[in-house]
């Protein structure tokens, strides 16, 4: 299990939250909304290799193929 | 290898810092000069009601106690006026304020202000000019204040935003 790309994760998640407390203070409630909307997507693109690993392995757990 | 790596962290970093600042330099040095502006029509309509002096040395005297940047405007406009190539004041105001515009941070509507300004100094007589001066100094106030406005709601968030757009890009292609 590679360690890394949770404290990648972890990093994108703080950056993400600061921005969208800065842009919120600016006013600019609708690019917050899309900048933290933006981070969940690039997050999940990251964990999405881990999540089909999972579903495999699930299958060949439970021999539903 | 890992000195390359760091040393494009560093770019891209520097990159989206310098970005940021770039932007919230211009929103903060926006208000500032509309307010050095404003205070040199003051003088310039000094010279014009009180002192009559011609429009040229009237600049001069103006230019001497502005902001450098300002200064750079005014003698701008005297160096065109003094080149004897048959401009009005109309045409070597407009001119000088094409060329400086991209050295300020004003916007097009603070330059028009201006350009309508130009249109009437030395065109017209000394009542006319002095109201001029002061619908153009009134115009600047506004403008001034509408400024004041955008900076302080832009000005921080240029600065954050630039640093951890750079701190995103890097962790993303880390």
């Amino acid at each position: 299990m590679n360690i890394d790309l949770v404290f990648k994760i972890a990093i994108v998640g703080i950056v993400v939250s600061v921005l969208h407390t800065v842009l919120k203070q600016a006013g600019k409630e609708e690019v917050a909304n899309m900048v933290t909307l933006a981070g969940v997507i690039v997050v999940l693109l990251m964990v999405v290799q881990l999540i089909s690993d999972l579903f495999t392995v699930v299958k060949t757990v439970f021999q539903l193929y | 290898m890992l000195i390359l790596k760091f040393s494009g962290i560093l770019m891209v970093l520097a990159a989206g810092w310098l970005i940021g600042f770039g932007v919230a330099k211009k929103f903060r040095l926006r208000p500032l000069q509309l307010r050095n502006l404003q205070s040199s029509l003051m003088m310039l309509q000094t010279e014009i009601s009180y002192t009559a002096t011609p429009l040229p040395e009237a600049l001069t005297r103006v230019a001497k106690r502005c902001e450098p940047l300002v200064q750079e405007l005014y003698l701008g406009i005297v160096k065109q006026l003094n080149s004897r190539q048959g401009l009005t004041a109309e045409e070597a105001w407009n001119a000088t304020l094409f060329d400086w515009q991209r050295k300020s941070a004003l916007q097009s509507e603070d330059i028009s202000i201006l350009q309508n300004l130009g249109g009437v100094l030395g065109a017209s007589d000394r009542e006319e000019q002095v109201k001029h001066l002061l619908l153009a100094r009134e115009q600047l106030h506004q403008e001034e204040i509408k400024a004041e406005n955008e900076r302080s709601k832009n000005e921080n968030l240029w600065k954050y935003a630039g640093i951890l757009t750079g701190l995103l890009i890097v962790i993303l292609l880390y």
